[in-house]
């Protein structure tokens, strides 16, 4: 099969899969296994097509002008190693979801057609957004993923709370992509094409003959993508729409959709923009803007206790790194082409390993919901008794959030700081970035603390002592894949580097792309002026763990402390344990009021139109009523006339003879 | 093609109505089949045929015939496809079932008046000179005056009453144009504009402008459409779909493709008029309470939409040209949708107040699933038609000038953005959130009206195919 029938192929399947699950009803179980079975195999067929791109040559093919729109556009995919690696996280990680929501939706209420529907043309969506090698295909693409996301984010849709979300996630990115449309219809009007192809020699062009241009262009394009990939300030609608959102839908919108809107920003900035004084400029402030992401998603992740909502501005945060990581190396791409592409690789690095264990902690989260019915930190604990297996996985992806070996977002986050600390010495202001982006990594580990310390450890609430040990199977196996993964990217960084280095090759074009040292046991070095200057081995670090485990274990039990089980002493008062509990919302209050401005919530005026502009408008109130008025009470004046007295009737013959001899005299011209 | 069915006085209102409905379902289907037949037989040819002249006026060609080109089929694709639903819908509507109006009086006269308007629509798109459409032209301003004012409440006669004032005031001055287009080429023709003095052309182009302006509802002349809301909902849906308003669009995009060169300066005005109409209709949105009126307003929004496309390709844009005549189609099915669904919510509700209504979702899902995606629709989200309409406009606005274009552009997408704001706070206001009193009881309206409105939502969709190919002919005409 050609890649095109592949494509074909597995697009009908999303699309069948949709007109099934209507079918199915409300048989909720039915409809899931449909959709496993329709996303699975249309993600196996990308999922080929994506090796294939990534391993062997890109896939390139065209369905042709659809000249009836009068556009100059083609229908045209092309999968190179970017796209591919995005295609490889859709596919992996939509097949965990339909997977996962099998049990996850049918403990909902609300029918099942709501969830089923839009979910194989959401992954379509997605899948076709990375695929098309054509600006306005992508923006048509993109606008069906943004549709039917909002119908999944919308599943719920009874409490206030998550009405107003769906409102600000579709206000904000249908604004967004107005711009977007705008930017697109510009580019292929001064291209005289909207293919990716035809974008590079416009811009270069613009960046000479018409710099403003280029500037109003870039601008449209970053402000929707910076948008979907959820940046501080216009990602509010972020730490609103996961926790609204059904968990399995949580997990693929943080784990791939905000990942499309850095995809974008790739593409135009990276891929089509032309090394010039633009990438520098708009590279300082991609990473400017990353690291406020940063900074303030994560430090409001630690004042939240609702669990999906910690995740969330976890999201913005870690979108953070990844916006920083693809503004230094946009930043440094002139300066130093190896600091750049390992900025780049740790922006992508981050991206594959973001999308494995953040979806790995919202499916966590989702368990937690599942099980327990609150997605409230304050008011639970102790759930690593009832739900082992969630509980090693949130710890799993604890870990590799906060950046902890051998976990893969350790990998990542050491890309970045190289890149930012060592890129160029010479500019305070990214070593600075670098400091910031170690003292989130810990702040995001406290946070973290918290997270796993107050669902998963700490004494079991009364009303859940009763319920029996274990999770549903299909949602821990999804949860247990993804721990896997996170591991294995951690260990493997050598192999993972080796593909985006590839990935890469087309932006080094000019000054040739610099090599990255492969050490032994598939770590990766860094170096500087020849010199291995840093380095990371996994299998040391393994290593290393493992002679702490032993001899922790040897320790332990040779001292045998004896433990004894005691109940709380509450200074001889009885008071509940419930009460007493140390809660979610009391972690880091003294720190948290310290940095209390960072909470404040900004609420934006609504706007009024101003009644005069109405009135302005409203022509019956100043025209046409007033008219009518005057045209009635003229006639009623003339109506009053004609009261019946034959006096007044006598009267006015007279004066209508008296007038008619008078015209007739003057028409003849008067009396000689 | 105008059929009258009796209108009882004495027999019982559900005998002579079920009469009235069938005969005009199948009058209806018939121009439906007539229509869709014409697509096929012509393919892309232009289909005329001369029937008779008066013999004391002389005139070069047939005073009365029928000319079909590519324009024509499309208007005819809208007006008899969303009648034949209107109908169908009605047919269930008006009952004693319905909630807000529980009455079976007057059909006759209902169906009457909506089937000799999908008569005088057909008459008037597929009239070959001026003349014969200015008779039909008066005869559309006659149904709706029927039809706003069919409720005969005060409001009803007083609305019904300002839409014709308005609109036959604007009708005059077709009357004029055509009197001094055959004064002064002894033609009807619309290609005869051509012929005249630049000066007389202004003149003449401008007033089919205002006739055009008062039936499209353009500004200054919108007014009577809010207002117009009193009648029956199929009514108002056809009212603002596919007839009324329609044929001044259809108007002015006759003038368009009909004059080789069209007053610049003209089309310079009519650009900006298109714009003002398009911010006092999104304007209005957000302080509507009544859904049918949020529904006119954006009509008004959406034929300001239509005219600065026209207008635009009146400026030498075939893309904007392409997009405005799109947008007149793709908003014909998606408006008749939304306009029915309400139809169905105040049927089962019995109120059409935002402010009464919430939690929809639950008990009429299938309007809910409507109405939704018709909002979606309406605000311009692909896949739909007006989507690719509205990037064609804005493309073209792009591709008439840039510095121009773009604060063109930039005025319409806030416009888009605005009315998407709305719809969507009007669509979680009124179908999702908690059931309230108002919508307790409610429950999808029987077949007969789910069936139009599950029709339109797909046509909706596929309003691009239907209408590209003909679009595609109508622009290579004027290239």
């Amino acid at each position: 099969m050609s890649p095109m029938h592949i494509f074909v192929f597995a697009m009908s399947v999303l699309g069948l899969t949709s007109v099934l699950a209507l079918l199915c009803g409300k048989q909720r179980l039915l409809a899931g296994g449909v959709n496993l079975a329709g996303v699975l195999l249309a993600s196996v067929a990308m999922f080929v097509l994506a090796v294939r791109a990534m391993f062997y040559a890109p896939v390139a093919f065209s369905f042709g002008r659809v000249s009836l729109l009068g556009l100059n556009s083609e229908v045209i995919f092309q999968i190179d190693v970017l796209s591919a690696i995005f295609l490889m996280i859709i596919c992996v990680l939509a097949t965990a979801s339909a997977l996962y929501s099998i049990r996850y939706i049918a403990h909902y209420h609300e029918d099942p057609r709501r969830y089923y529907f839009p979910f194989p043309l959401f992954i379509a969506g997605m899948m076709s957004v990375v695929c098309a090698a054509d600006w306005f295909w992508f923006l048509v693409f993109w606008e069906v993923m943004t549709l039917a996301s909002y119908f999944l984010v919308m599943f719920e849709n009874v409490e206030e709370s998550n009405l107003k979300a769906g409102f600000i996630y579709f206000f904000m990115t249908q604004m967004t992509s107005m711009g977007l449309m705008l930017g697109v219809i510009l580019l292929g009007h001064w291209a005289g094409s909207t293919a990716f192809a035809a974008a590079p020699p416009l811009l270069l062009d613009l960046a000479t003959n018409k710099p403003l241009g280029l500037t109003v262009l870039l601008f449209l394009f970053f402000l929707a993508f910076a948008t979907k990939a959820g940046m501080y300030p216009l990602g509010i609608w972020l730490p609103l729409a996961h926790p609204a959102a059904p968990a399995s839908i949580s997990a693929l919108l943080s784990g791939v959709m905000i990942k499309l809107g850095v995809y974008g920003l790739l593409r135009i900035f990276v891929w089509q923009l032309p090394l010039g004084t633009a990438t520098h400029g708009w590279g300082i402030l991609i990473a400017s803007f990353g690291v406020l992401s940063m900074l303030i998603g994560t430090l409001r992740a630690l004042g939240e206790h609702d669990c999906k909502r910690l995740l969330a501005q976890h999201s913005i945060g870690q979108m953070g790194y990844v916006l920083l990581g693809l503004g230094m190396g946009m930043a440094l791409m002139q300066t130093s082409p190896l600091f750049a592409m390992i900025a780049f690789a740790g922006c992508l690095y981050h991206i594959i390993n973001h999308a494995c264990f953040k979806s790995l902690l919202f499916f966590n989260s989702g368990a937690i919901l599942h099980r327990t019915g609150t997605r409230d930190l304050d008011s639970l604990g102790g759930l690593a008794g009832l739900m082992p297996v969630s509980a090693a996985c949130g710890l799993v992806g604890a870990l590799s959030i906060a950046g902890t070996p051998p976990f893969n977002g350790f990998v990542s986050k050491w890309l970045l700081y190289q890149s930012t600390i060592l890129g160029d010495s010479h500019k305070p202001l990214y070593v600075l970035f670098g400091v910031a982006a170690l003292f989130i990594s810990t702040v995001t580990l406290a946070s973290f603390v918290k997270y796993l310390g107050t669902s998963f450890l700490g004494t079991l609430p009364e009303r859940f002592a009763q319920q029996k040990k274990g999770g549903e199977a299909s949602m821990e196996i999804v949860e247990i894949v993804l721990a896997v993964l996170c591991f294995a990217l951690g260990v493997v960084p050598g192999l993972v580097m080796g593909v985006l280095q590839r990935a890469l090759q087309p932006v080094f074009t000019a000054s040739g792309l610099p090599g990255v040292a492969a050490l032994p046991g598939a770590g990766t070095a860094v170096p500087v002026n020849g010199v291995a200057a840093a380095a990371v081995a996994p299998a040391v670090v393994l290593l290393g763990l493992l002679g702490c485990i032993v001899l922790v274990a040897i320790i332990h039990n040779s001292v045998k402390v004896p433990v004894r089980a005691a109940a709380i002493w509450n200074c001889g008062e009885l008071i509940e344990n419930e009460r007493v509990r140390y809660r979610a919302s009391s972690f880091y209050r003294p720190f948290k009021e310290m940095i209390h401005p960072v909470y404040e919530q900004v609420t934006l005026p609504t706007p009024h139109v101003p009644k005069f502009v109405l009135q302005i408008f409203d022509v019956d109130r100043w025209l046409y009523f007033p008219v009518a008025r005057f045209f009635t009470r003229v006639s009623r004046a003339g109506s009053r006339m004609h009261n019946g007295a034959p006096q007044l009737y006598l009267l006015w013959q007279v004066i209508g003879c008296a007038a008619s001899i008078a015209l007739v005299v003057w028409l003849m011209g008067g009396v000689k | 093609m105008g059929a009258r069915a009796p209108e009882p006085r004495q027999e019982t209102p559900a005998a002579g109505g079920s009469g009235a409905f069938l005969l005009s379902l199948l009058l209806s289907a018939f121009a439906l089949c007539g229509s869709l037949g014409l697509l096929f037989y012509a393919r892309g040819n232009t289909i005329a045929m001369d029937v008779a002249s008066l013999p004391w006026l002389n005139v070069r060609d047939a005073m009365f015939g029928v000319r079909i080109d590519a324009l024509s089929q499309l208007m005819l694709l809208a007006v008899t496809i969303c009648g034949f639903l209107v109908v169908l819908y009605s047919g269930s509507y008006i009952s004693r079932n319905n909630r807000e109006h529980p009455s079976e009086h007057g059909q006759g006269r209902y169906y009457f008046f909506t089937v000799l308007f999908i008569a005088s629509m057909v008459g008037l798109v597929s009239s070959p000179n001026l003349f014969q459409m200015f008779l039909f032209w008066e005869l559309t301003t006659i149904c709706s005056w029927g039809l706003i004012s069919f409720y005969g409440t005060k409001e009803a006669l007083a609305s019904g009453f300002k839409a014709m004032l308005i609109t036959y005031g604007a009708g005059l001055f077709l009357m004029a144009a055509v009197i001094l287009v055959y004064v002064n080429t002894g033609s009807f023709a619309f290609t005869a504009i051509n012929q005249l003095s630049p000066a007389l052309k202004t003149v003449v182009v401008a007033f089919l402008a205002i006739a055009a302006f008062g039936k499209a509802a353009q500004f200054p002349l919108q007014t009577w459409l809010p207002s117009a809301m009193t009648a029956p909902t199929p009514a108002s849906a056809y009212l603002h779909a596919a007839a009324m308003v329609k044929a001044g669009v259809y108007l002015m995009a006759r003038v368009v493709i009909s004059l080789t060169i069209f007053p610049p300066k003209l089309a310079l005005l009519f650009t900006g008029l298109a714009m003002v109409t398009m911010y006092v209709g999104v304007l209005q949105y957000a302080v509507q309470d009544d859904l049918k009126r949020l529904l006119a307003y954006s009509t008004i929004a959406n034929l300001g939409y239509m005219m600065l496309g026209l207008a635009m390709g009146a400026l030498g844009s075939p893309l904007a040209l392409r997009g405005g005549l799109l947008h007149l189609i793709g908003h014909a099915f998606t408006k008749s949708l939304l306009f029915l669904s309400v139809g169905a919510i105040s049927y089962a509700t019995g109120t059409r107040s935002i402010r009464k209504l919430s939690g929809l979702g639950k008990r009429m899902p299938i309007t809910a699933l409507c109405f939704v995606l018709g909002a979606m629709a309406i605000s311009g989200v692909p896949p739909f038609t007006l989507f690719w309409s509205k990037f064609l406009i804005v493309s073209g606005a792009i591709q008439l000038s840039t510095r121009w274009g773009i604060a063109l552009a930039v005025l319409a997408l806030t416009e888009s953005v605005i009315g998407f704001s709305c719809f969507l706070r009007v669509v979680h206001k009124v179908f999702f959130g908690p059931v309230s009193p108002a919508a307790e009881l409610a429950q999808d309206p029987p077949a007969g009206m789910t069936v139009a409105l599950v029709i339109l939502l797909l046509l909706s969709l596929g309003a691009t195919f239907l209408g590209l190919p003909l679009i595609g002919q109508v622009v290579q005409g004027v290239k």
